[in-house]
């Protein structure tokens, strides 16, 4: 029987979606988290009697045709780029995009790693960096006797230095765009990095045209709508439950069949 | 010949086929711009002995339920969806194909594609390129795309003389052999995806009925059976 491991792919398509539903609600309070959404495709068709062949000689063509599907499978996982809310911290180093762009992040492997969480902090030097010690590029060093960092949104970073009147520039925060964000790969820890899907970054200057700016003392929320999320729980349990009642209707006609004196 | 146990047997198979349909149907239950299939049979008629007809059950085809699925928020300013009859043209390895599935992005050239990365045609079947430097991206309800630069593109919305006819290939998509007229009526919906239009409480119903069909069936072959040991039993008797 056919409907029995069509319906197996339809139980592991929802499986997949719940996973994707669970990780979402898991980030739920994670810095600048994007939701993710499982698609599904269906897949391929068994042509049985062709739609739209002759039917006789007089040209009659068969106006519907016996197409059979073998099921479903998630055709991608995909983020949504939506802005998260931006919540105050006070926190000088707290810093949210406003709009398009992400940070970009040194690795210590010497590649380039793209963020939009802002949660940053000093290392033993004065440099920015992420909650893991990564370098903020371009490296910005704040002096030592510093009594207070200003960015502005365009992303300049003033520090008032003890017995100094004026504040001192000391660096340029620069943001990435990429032409397909949704195709950045993620790897953890906040972190995106490009791809052949992502295209190349494009880096420029917050507020500049189609950059974000950057706020001060706050912080992007993840873009997880809770309600939706949930709905969308409830919906993938039916539908896999659904999908589990067509193996057992499967399982019961075969048992009828093997029945037969 | 015995004819009888083979009218249980086209009913048997039948059922079979049903239930295939229905898998897929539920299977996709959550596949947008899936369109449900139902199953349609007709009798074959054969003459049998004594002038008498014979009707056997055979598929006859399956017809797509062309509904509109029910429209979902995503938020996600590439999903479209499509209010009212129409399609989508995407250009494939194939030719161009048609899709309801509203979750579109962009590649690296800054093309609009499917998640299969089929390119979403304008107008004249050309790509819409979203520039690279653009703001974020509107879609109009009449199917204009612009930045806060301008007009970039137009999606059209077409639709065929007989939709019936379209074949489903996988992937969400249809082709068909039929001329694509616009739709002007159709309006497109940004930040939404039509969802499967698989109803499935109707589904679960269609589904229990195939199994009862089957048990029928069933109780009528093994009646039959009954029937041939009775007679042979009977007729084989010596007086």
């Amino acid at each position: 029987m056919r409907s029995l491991s069509i319906a197996a792919t339809g139980m592991l398509a929802q499986q997949l979606n719940v996973e994707v539903i669970s990780n979402n609600i898991a980030n739920l309070n994670t810095t600048a988290f994007k939701a993710q959404r499982a698609e599904f495709q269906d897949l391929l068709y068994q042509n049985e009697r062709n739609v739209g062949v002759n039917s006789s000689d007089s040209g009659t063509i068969v106006p519907v045709g016996v197409q059979i599907g073998s099921g479903v499978k998630a055709a991608a996982v995909y983020r949504l780029g939506t802005q998260g809310n931006l919540v105050n911290t006070n926190n000088a180093l707290d810093l949210a995009i406003q709009g398009r762009g992400f940070f970009q992040i040194e690795m210590p492997d010497g590649t380039t790693a793209y963020t939009r969480a802002g949660s940053l902090q000093l290392s033993a030097t004065g440099e920015i960096v992420t909650a893991d010690g990564y370098v903020v590029q371009p490296g910005i060093t704040i002096p030592q006797n510093t009594t207070n960092v200003s960015v502005n949104p365009a992303g300049q970073v003033m520090a008032q230095v003890a017995g100094q009147t004026q504040p001192q520039l000391v660096g340029q925060f620069q943001l990435a765009n990429f032409p397909n964000e949704a195709g950045l790969a993620a790897q953890g820890s906040n972190l995106l990095t490009e791809t052949p899907a992502s295209g190349s970054p494009v880096v420029g200057n917050p507020g500049s045209t189609a950059f974000g700016t950057i706020q001060q003392g706050f912080l992007e929320t993840s873009n997880v709508n809770i309600v939706s999320q949930i709905t969308d729980l409830i919906s993938a349990q039916r539908a896999y439950e659904m999908n589990s009642k067509v193996i057992q209707t499967s399982d019961q006609m075969m048992s009828t069949l093997s029945q037969i004196q | 010949m015995d004819t009888t146990t083979y009218i249980a047997l086209s009913g048997e198979a039948a059922r079979e086929q049903q239930m295939a349909v229905l898998a897929n149907n539920i299977a996709n239950m959550s596949t947008p711009g899936f369109k449900g299939e139902r199953m349609l049979f007709s009798e074959y008629l054969a003459n049998a002995a004594g002038g008498s007809q014979i009707a056997y059950v055979t598929q006859a085809g399956n017809n797509h339920d062309m509904s509109e699925g029910p429209l979902k928020q995503t938020g996600n300013p590439l999903d479209i969806a499509l209010n009212g009859a129409g399609w989508l043209a995407v250009t494939t390895p194939n030719g161009t194909e048609y899709t309801r599935s509203g979750h579109f992005q962009l590649d690296p050239q800054g093309e609009i594609i499917t998640s299969s990365g089929y390119q979403l045609q304008n107008d004249t079947g050309a790509p819409i390129v979203v520039p690279a430097d653009a703001g974020p991206v509107t879609i109009g309800a009449d199917g204009t795309v612009a930045t806060a630069d301008g007009t970039i593109g137009h999606i059209p919305v077409v639709d065929f003389a007989n939709p019936q006819l379209m074949v489903a290939q996988a992937n969400g998509l249809y082709d068909t052999t039929e001329t694509p007229q616009p739709v002007k009526t159709t309006t497109i919906a940004q930040g939404a995806i039509e969802d499967s239009n698989v109803q499935p409480i109707l589904a679960m119903t269609q589904l229990l009925n195939a199994a009862n069909e089957l048990k029928a069936a069933k109780t009528f072959s093994d009646a039959e059976n009954d029937r041939l040991k009775t007679a042979i039993e009977q007729l084989g008797k010596t007086v």
